[in-house]
């Protein structure tokens, strides 16, 4: 059968839709296409290249090159087993007629298209039936809106009289395939060939025949669809402002982002403040301005603020100076807010807030942030001795009495992101020691486990302690973190915990914190210890992971010990490293055997007993054993651990001419113990390094 | 027309909305923080009878008071509150037309809808919506209401809520609402000032907080015992005098965090019951507003038609 070339059409689709939340847009968008080219595929329609465009009120894909119908599809269809269908006469009978009819063969046809087949049940008829095409018009129907409710949002809303749920009310749809629309309604909606174009600067209802044509038709409406083209006229306009005002940029990505993910029209306004308020904090400054007005800041040649701030806007121009008389309008009142708060907090001094913490809820079973500070407070002395460092407790202690007090001033309560900084800032104002105020401006660090760690020591171990203290509080009360539940991130500040712990090179045993802090908490339990150091070991794992170690090096350091993060870290880079010598390779497959002989022996029987061995390669062994064991505990003491797994893989040859030699399960049974006790021996010099028998070896 | 002082700005929203087939009420005469706490938004999104609404309303928010000497910030402010019931799919297009009415040409100034969703946990209500930024100044609240009192909303109504001040002070291009003409002749700080210092004396100092913690009692108890009668428009009333009474024990530092939650639902209790109650009352009448569908939409087609004029 000779096919004509299946004719291939483009199909666009725009989802007009209200304001959508600047962050959730790049991914529905994203999803949308994913779906739309999935449904595609599972209909058997190979699409071409796709392109997928958004803006605050719509999301639009397109696909090149979809089949215009789908290819017929060849199936095989199973009948009634043959003793069923045929008579002793060998004439169908009527579940043969039955399945034949069904399946559209006619009965005089019956004998040339029905086949019997052999199957592992017996006879079955069997035939090959051919499903036409459908058109993909008309599977487009249904396959369109049912993508459009499979866009999954963090919250959604409902508005029309059905239950049709989306991010904000659906306005409008655009589909079109090869340039006519494909008909089908989604809530209250009836897809068209009608799109429409900046709010006041373009058209309402404006008809358009396909992708290129609905992104120059837009265009002539004042509306960009491509991201990427905004993200570039954005970009170019903040970096001529920033110069135009004699400064450099601030960059800041986040924001870019949201800006590009606002706007239609986008265009850069400038605008300035007065300089009196260059008196405030920098980082105050650069959140009034980012987190409220979404402004960026310029910065001068010295790397502090200028006195101006950069606008995107939605229009392409602002002739009147209007915009930017109203955007400074409203940032003199916002920093005149946060001059008064200010002035407002300096009456009272941090230490003087230490009561009113009191009133701040921490946790409901963990108390308020006073108690906390107290636990805090506990907690140092056992820290800065186990880290050798115990002159930094006077300044730590301050910094742990003050470190929450700025949660009940006036410049937090506005802007929350800035806890810890603020503090921070007010204890240098007054006239605290570096080592106070830098432990409280950083207690937040890390924000995440690729973020960066405090730089100062005392930061290190106030954010630490705090954190410490919330897990194991948490774990106390039974606020343990379940699946995709982890209401307080306590996974995230598990990892806090380690990665201060690596990144400040503390050794530290944790369980030993652990201990520390649930007796401050009041609440001592080895079942809570157990379930934290649990805990603590999955953290470890994710952060190694994450550190780029491979699984297998992570299981095998961890089976191995893993109470001092710092210690387990410094082993699984020693092993990492011995990973490529083929000299450890052979030995680590050899220990699997090692492993498993040991396992089944049971429990180790004495020390060896030289006078028992009697092969030569067993001798040679227990020789070399003797010569390592010394060295690889000296080693492993000073925590050489490179050293100490070198000086274990020294012993490949021995162990290699041992298993070829000898065979440990002798028959008599003190020759045989005796060989069990030699591995163990050999074994128990892996204790504390790694479980090298977890090492995965690829076979060649 | 450019709206040109408070009251020119209120008139033209209420000739506005009336033509777009709203009840224009009164303000309502119990304090409430908000607009949609009056029993003219709250009650009315629930159930399914249509209604189209607009209202001025102070509002009451002790804890913003700064005795008369910040420039933006006040215990009580203005709301131009407007319901639309259910929403009509061209609500952002009618909203941008009442900012047209006023005066703004919007394609001079910076426009948008950014992401805000509205929620009350005092009234166990919630919405989608955005605030409205001019120029990066936010002037309206805008609120798709999905539950109120506990209740899911069918039909869902489309809430506007206009900070009558920052558009005042928008359009007048001043820095602070005290320079705001009120009428013609007679400026803000001439009828406000005073009265934003004796209360923020009042909110922060002078309350009596053993007073106010027994009235909250009393009035708690007083709605229970009214919504067990079926009185529930009264049990409402003193629903909103214990939200209110718990913002002046709030502004005066009565209450700690720890308290707090716990004040708060009791509140949403007593919302959620009146909601309840609302709802049954309702439908025992028979959704008296249901009747009168057909002429409403004959009325908002009559809007249109004038609205076009």
């Amino acid at each position: 059968m000779s096919v004509k070339a299946m004719e291939k059409m483009e199909l666009v689709i725009e989802l007009g839709v209200e304001e959508i939340p600047a962050s959730m847009l790049a991914d529905a968008t994203r999803q949308f296409a994913a779906l739309v080219a999935d449904a595609l595929a599972a209909q058997r329609l190979a699409a071409g290249g796709c392109t997928a465009w958004f803006t605050p009120r719509r999301i639009i894909v397109g696909f090149a090159d979809v089949p215009s119908r789908q290819e017929n599809l060849r199936e095989t269809v199973m009948g009634p087993p043959k003793k069923v269908a045929y008579d002793a006469a060998g004439a169908p009978t009527k579940a043969a007629l039955a399945f034949a009819e069904k399946n559209g063969v006619a009965p005089e046809r019956l004998r040339s298209k029905v086949k019997v087949v052999q199957t592992p049940k017996g006879e079955y008829l069997s035939l090959v039936r051919t499903v036409r095409g459908e058109k993909t018009a008309k599977l487009l129907q249904s396959l369109i809106p049912a993508a459009i409710g499979k866009i999954q949002f963090p919250k959604t809303m409902h508005w029309s009289p059905d239950d049709f749920r989306f991010i904000r009310p659906l306005r409008w749809v655009v589909a079109l395939f090869g340039g006519k629309p494909v008909k089908f309604a989604v809530a209250d909606v009836t897809a068209s060939r009608f799109t429409a174009g900046h709010r006041f600067l373009g058209e309402p209802k404006i008809a358009v025949s396909s992708l290129a044509d609905l992104k120059e038709r837009l265009r002539g409406n004042s509306v960009l669809v491509d991201p990427a083209e905004r993200l570039e006229i954005i970009r170019t306009g903040l970096l001529a402002e920033a110069g135009a005002c004699g400064g450099k940029l601030l960059e800041d990505p986040a924001l870019l982002e949201t800006v590009v993910n606002l706007n239609e029209a986008p265009s850069v306004v400038r605008g300035s403040f007065e300089e009196r308020f260059l008196a405030l904090p920098k980082e105050i400054l650069v959140t009034v301005m980012r987190e409220h007005q979404k402004y960026f800041s310029v910065t001068g040649a010295d790397g502090e603020l200028l006195p101006a701030f950069l606008a995107v806007v939605n229009l392409h121009a602002d002739k009147d100076g209007l915009i930017r008389a109203g955007h400074e309008r409203v940032l003199r009142a916002r920093l005149a807010d946060a001059a008064f708060f200010r002035e407002t907090d300096a009456k009272v001094r941090l230490q003087d807030r230490e009561g009113a913490m009191a009133g701040v809820l921490f946790q409901e079973k963990l108390g308020s942030y006073k108690d906390k500070s107290g636990r805090v407070l506990a907690l140092l002395p056992g820290i800065l001795e186990a880290v050798g460092a115990p002159e930094l407790l006077e300044d730590l202690s301050t910094a742990a009495r003050l470190y929450k007090c700025d949660l009940v001033t006036e410049m937090v309560k506005e802007f929350t992101d800035l806890q810890g900084v603020v503090g921070g800032l007010y204890a240098k104002a007054e006239g605290y020691p570096e080592a106070v105020w830098k432990a409280i401006y950083e207690q937040y660090l890390p924000k995440s486990a690729t973020s960066p760690s405090p730089e100062s020591r005392t930061g290190a171990i106030l954010a630490l302690a705090d954190r410490l203290d919330t897990v194991a509080g948490c774990f106390s009360v039974g606020l343990v973190p379940s699946g995709s539940g982890d209401p307080f991130a306590l996974r995230r500040q598990g990892n806090g915990i380690l990665k201060i712990i690596l990144d400040h090179r503390l050794s530290l045993s944790i369980e030993n914190l652990v201990d520390k802090s649930l007796q401050a908490h009041g609440k001592a339990s080895a079942e809570t210890a157990g379930e934290l150091k649990q805990f603590f070991e999955g953290r470890l794992r994710f952060l190694f992971e994450e550190m780029g170690f491979a699984y297998d090096c992570v299981n095998a350091t961890l089976a191995a010990g893993h109470d001092n993060p710092l210690d387990t870290l410094e082993r699984l880079r020693a092993l990492e490293a011995m990973r490529q010598e083929p000299d450890f390779l052979s030995l680590a497959s050899n220990f699997k055997r090692v492993a498993n002989i040991l396992g089944q022996a049971g429990a180790p029987g004495a020390e060896v007993d030289e006078a028992r061995l009697s092969d030569a390669a067993e001798v040679a062994l227990y020789r070399s054993y003797l010569k390592v064991r010394p060295e690889v505990g000296a080693a492993g003491a000073r925590r050489d651990y490179g050293t100490a797994l070198r000086l274990l893989a020294s012993m490949r040859g021995a162990v290699d001419e041992f298993f070829t030699q000898v065979m440990v399960m002798a028959e008599d049974p003190l020759v045989k113990a005796n060989r069990v006790a030699l591995l163990h021996g050999i074994s128990r010099l892996f204790e504390g390094l790694a479980d090298i028998s977890k090492i995965v070896i690829e076979k060649k | 027309m450019q709206a040109k002082n408070i009251q020119q700005i209120i008139m033209t929203l209420e000739r506005f909305w009336d033509g777009r087939g709203c009840v224009i009420q009164q303000p309502y005469d119990v304090e409430v923080g908000a607009g949609t706490m009056a029993p003219e938004t709250f009650l009315r999104v629930l159930g399914p009878e249509p209604y189209r609404v607009a209202y001025v309303m102070p509002s009451r928010r002790p804890t913003d008071g700064r005795y008369g000497d910040n420039p933006n910030r006040v215990q009580k402010h203005h709301q131009y509150q407007v319901i639309l019931k259910p929403a009509p799919r061209d609500v952002q297009d009618l909203y941008l037309q009442s900012l047209v009415a006023l005066g703004i040409d919007l394609r001079k100034h910076d426009l948008r809808f950014e992401e805000d969703n509205w929620e009350s946990p005092t009234l166990g209500a919630w919405g989608i919506g955005w605030q409205v930024l001019l120029d990066g100044l936010e002037i309206t609240q805008f609120t798709y209401f999905q539950q109120a009192g506990g209740v899911d909303l069918e039909p869902i109504s489309a809430e506007i809520t206009y900070g009558l001040e920052r558009i005042a002070t928008f359009i007048a291009q001043v820095d602070s609402i005290y320079d705001l003409q009120w009428s013609g002749d007679v400026t803000y700080r001439d009828i406000r000032h005073r009265e934003e210092v004796e209360f923020s004396r009042y909110n922060f100092e002078a309350a009596d907080v053993e007073m106010l913690f027994k009235l909250f009692s009393l009035y708690e108890g007083e709605s229970r015992r009214l919504v067990a009668m079926d009185l529930v428009l009264p049990a409402y009333d003193y629903c909103l005098k214990c939200s209110h009474t718990f913002n002046l024990l709030d502004a005066r530092g009565a209450i700690s965090v720890t308290e707090r939650v716990g004040i708060i639902a009791r509140v949403r209790q007593l919302a959620c019951e009146v909601a309840r109650r609302y709802l049954e009352s309702r439908e025992k009448q028979g959704f008296p507003l249901l009747r009168r569908e057909s002429a409403a939409a004959a009325a908002v087609e009559a809007g249109k038609a004038v609205a076009a004029q």
